[in-house]
């Protein structure tokens, strides 16, 4: 009984009620062009490379640290990525070039947070951010670096249906029933850079929620203390995480350059934000040791139909941002609140129980 | 007009999930000092609580001065003069000394600026009278933590303040500003002040109280004459059943050096302290709070670095860099602080014990959460741990039983030595009479031990020898079969204050 209400109490859940709520609600308000296949589409403006992101910020939000350089990060990665094969590199050595400078940036954040404790991250990781930023706007100015490679600018648009699906639907799927069809259609809806991101997704939820290592960095973000005091070696557990942040950041900056098809230095504003919120929604507390894998995949798909659908009804950023923000603050609060409530109520049932035990004599 | 000063009858106190007080009596009268005992969990705190109008009770009623009275709030408790000093101090320690007295109820001109002339005045008097020279001017941070419960009965005192509750007092204190306070207390109750005093410390409930009240299980069991009870039966009565061997008899073997040190020292804190720990061997480090006893065993254990001497594991030099490596050779520390050193509090028994040796549980990369509920299962066997399953948090458990959760991390290791530091500070009597059984068995497994201990009973009783510090340095090492407790306590006296 404990367990099955356990289960039902996850935070999980609630995710997934607000997602087909909101889904249900812009699919009412604009039936045509707010559907399932054209959310797909929009993944990978709102989820991809936020996604990567928000998977870094999961992890540093889990340790009770904050890293705010990921988008500045991300757009010197891109730049770097940018300037090497305008150099003349091969391209795969552009790629590994922008990852460098990801871990780089990440390895730098991780040997400060540790080399200075009475320094808040939040300070630190400010200070870099502008660093960073600062060391893109040497490199590039006020131009933009692009002409990648046509292959790098199809996966930023590309569907599965685009890059390996036959132009017309095989005999075989035409000839079965609707729903073999309609999950052929569904699939190939899928933007390829989605497939890129969930597949990350297994190995995060295996490496976080059923490795000891991933129950290490949960023990470093409840009570660092006691976590060293318990054999835990924190500062090369916290070096490593920040540095695995950056490489993620720098993916997520790839990401968004293959969308964008260039590159300019302020790649990536405001995106390190958006990556804190979406592992905030998705259960993560900013004071460390809890969160979630799933909670974060759940978290950016609600953040896609929402975003999409504040979008089209409005198509007005501000209010985009504005509605967010309130969802954000209200679903962080509804555990208090439940909580409050749920006590108020247990005590004021014992009361009476007392009370009808000291009544009849 | 009765005979009593406070009289709380009946009182009930419910929380969601628990009964924190269940009819609970109790009376103090006038200049009396009442002590009141219980193990852990046995609802003293909450009692406190009701008193002093933090909980407003669910039953029952409070009786001051021959009037019923309703305690709901914590001013009105401050009106009725009942203050209340705590082991945690509350105080301001960025503001001066008698800022923090005046706290709430400042020497004000009509202006509303304060009138700092009086307002030190005040205090210096207030200080004065308890036979202290602590100026009010002073930093609240920079005074000991004796002097700042000195400066918590001061401001309980400006307050026209007839009933003081002292919870805990002396947990902090070293063995010469106990009986300093004990002085202070013995003057207020002269001044005809009642004192409710709650201590784990049998010593301080002889010394100080004239009465004392047992709670057990939020019941109230009884009140005595200090005089008239022994103190079998009061243990009888605070555990709920007859321990017979407090201090267990060890006949575990001494066998070879496990570890030695020697002249380890770190500038500041400790110079030139040498000694061996062997197998089967409990060896206890005392001396008084701040003599750097604590420091020394975190350097051993890796959490700091010396800066001269060396250790030696098994009769090879070794530099202990961090906790993690002090483990992979076999040497687990259990810290002075369990809540905040020892343990993931919202965390399971189960959790708390599997994480430091977690890998072992592990089939290939995955955990298995079948063999880390079989080790916390194990360990809450055997160490007796009272909690309805191994997935109750640690936050849950009571002090003792918290404590036996640490020891269960040191032992689902592969430790050899364990360091205990202060193994059975704030535990009740049923836990610390097993964790001192625990120690037993352990030595007679060979495990070596090395306890710091302030009680001097459990010094002598419990350890085969005692090294002894004294401002950072080891005064004597002396075989407990020889020592005393005076000869203890005079060796961790500060030189100058001998004579």
């Amino acid at each position: 009984m404990k367990t099955i209400k356990k289960i039902f109490l996850r935070w999980e859940w609630l995710l997934i009620l607000l997602t087909v709520g909101v889904f249900f609600f812009f699919n009412d308000l604009n039936p045509k062009a707010y559907t399932l296949p054209k959310l797909m589409g929009q993944t990978r403006v709102y989820m991809v490379d936020v996604g990567f992101m928000a998977l870094g910020a999961l992890l540093i939000l889990l340790l009770g640290d904050i890293d705010i350089s990921v988008a500045s990060t991300a757009g010197l990665a891109a730049t770097i990525m940018g300037i090497t094969y305008r150099a003349g590199a091969p391209f795969w050595l552009a790629l590994i070039a922008a990852v460098a400078v990801g871990a780089v940036c990440g390895l730098i954040n991780g040997l400060l947070v540790t080399g200075f404790k009475e320094l808040f991250p939040m300070i630190i990781t400010l200070s870099t951010q502008t660093i960073y930023r600062g060391i893109n706007y040497i490199i590039l100015k006020d131009k933009s670096v692009g002409s990648f490679p046509e292959w790098f600018g199809n996966l930023g648009y590309d569907t599965v249906r685009d890059a390996w699906f036959a132009e017309e639907m095989p005999g075989w799927v035409a000839g079965s029933p609707e729903w073999i069809q309609w999950i052929y259609n569904f699939v190939g809806d899928f933007p390829v850079m989605l497939l890129c991101l969930l597949a990350v997704f297994p190995f995060f939820f295996v490496w976080i929620h059923k490795t000891p290592g991933g129950k290490r960095i949960f023990a470093t973000g409840e009570n660092i203390v006691t976590a060293r005091y318990s054999g835990i070696r924190t500062d090369r557990m916290k070096i490593t995480l920040f540095t695995l942040n950056g490489i993620l950041a720098a993916v997520g900056g790839i990401f968004l350059a293959a969308r964008t098809g260039a590159v300019k230095y302020t790649h990536a504003n405001g995106y390190e934000m958006q990556a804190i919120a979406v592992a905030v929604l998705g259960g993560a507390s900013t004071a460390g040791g809890k969160g979630s894998v799933v909670g974060i995949l759940l978290s950016l798909i609600l953040m896609t139909c929402l975003k999409n659908g504040l979008n089209i009804v409005y198509n007005d950023s501000f209010i985009m941002n504005l509605s967010v923000g309130a969802l954000l603050i209200l679903v962080v609060l509804l555990p208090n609140i439940g909580q409050y409530i749920s006590d108020y109520w247990r005590v004021l049932k014992r009361r009476k129980e007392a009370a009808q035990k000291a009544s009849p004599k | 007009m009765s005979e009593y000063l406070l009289e709380m009858r009946n009182i009930t106190k419910i929380f969601p999930g628990v009964r924190a007080l269940d009819n609970v009596s109790f009376t103090l009268k006038k200049g009396e000092i009442h002590a009141l005992m219980g193990e852990n969990g046995a609802g003293k705190s909450t009692f406190i609580k009701v008193l002093t109008g933090v909980h407003r009770p669910d039953g029952g009623e409070i009786i001051l001065d021959g009037k019923k009275i309703e305690m709901h709030d914590p001013l009105v408790a401050a009106k009725h003069g009942i203050a209340a000093i705590y082991q945690h101090l509350a105080l301001y320690p960025d503001l001066t000394v008698a800022e923090n007295i005046f706290m709430g109820h400042e020497k004000m001109t009509k202006m509303k600026s304060i009138k700092w002339r009086e307002t030190n005045n005040a205090a210096r008097e207030l200080l004065d009278s308890l036979g202290s020279n602590i100026s009010p001017t002073d930093r609240m941070g920079s005074l000991s933590v004796a002097q700042q419960q000195l400066v918590e009965i001061a401001k309980a005192l400006s307050q026209n303040m007839q009933i003081l509750i002292m919870d805990e007092p002396t947990a902090a204190l070293s063995r010469r500003e106990s009986e300093e306070l004990y002085a202070i207390a013995s003057k207020l109750r002269d001044r005809g002040i009642s004192i409710i005093l709650i201590s784990h410390r049998f010593e301080d409930m002889y010394n100080l109280a004239d009465r004392v009240t047992v709670f057990r299980d939020a019941q109230y069991i009884g009140t005595w004459d200090v005089n008239g009870i022994d103190n079998a039966t009061l243990v009888k009565h605070m555990v709920g059943r007859s321990i017979d061997q407090f201090f267990p008899k060890g006949n575990a073997k001494i066998g070879e050096t496990l570890l030695e040190v020697k002249n380890l020292s770190r500038t500041g804190y400790f110079a030139d302290v040498s000694f061996k720990l062997h197998e089967g061997e409990i060896l206890c480090l005392t001396g008084l709070v701040g003599a750097g006893r604590t420091e020394v065993v975190e350097t051993i254990s890796g959490i700091t670095k010396p800066t001269g001497g060396e250790i030696l594991f098994k009769g090879k030099p070794v530099r202990i860099q961090s906790p993690n490596q002090a483990m992979k050779m076999g040497i687990g520390l259990l810290p002075e602080d369990r809540q905040k050193q020892g343990l993931f509090l919202p965390w399971s028994i189960m959790d708390n014990i599997t994480l430091p040796a977690i890998d072992r549980f592990a089939s290939g990369i995955f955990r298995s959460g079948k063999r880390e509920r079989a080790e916390g299962e194990k360990y809450k066997d055997a160490l007796r741990i009272r909690a309805t399953s191994v997935d109750d948090t640690a936050s849950s458990l009571s002090g003792g039983n918290q404590q036996k959760v640490v020891v269960s991390k040191l032992l689902s290791g592969s430790n050899r030595i364990l360091i205990l530091d202060e193994p059975t500070k704030g535990v009740d009597v049923g836990s610390k009479a097993q964790i001192y059984e625990i120690m037993r068995n352990l030595t007679e497994q060979g495990f070596g031990i090395l306890m710091i201990s302030s009680e001097l009973p459990e010094v002598i009783n419990m350890s085969d020898n005692i090294v002894v510090m004294r401002e950072g340095r080891v005064s004597t090492i002396i075989p407990a079969s020889e020592a005393t407790q005076e000869s203890v306590l005079s060796a961790g006296m500060p030189l100058e204050k001998q004579a």
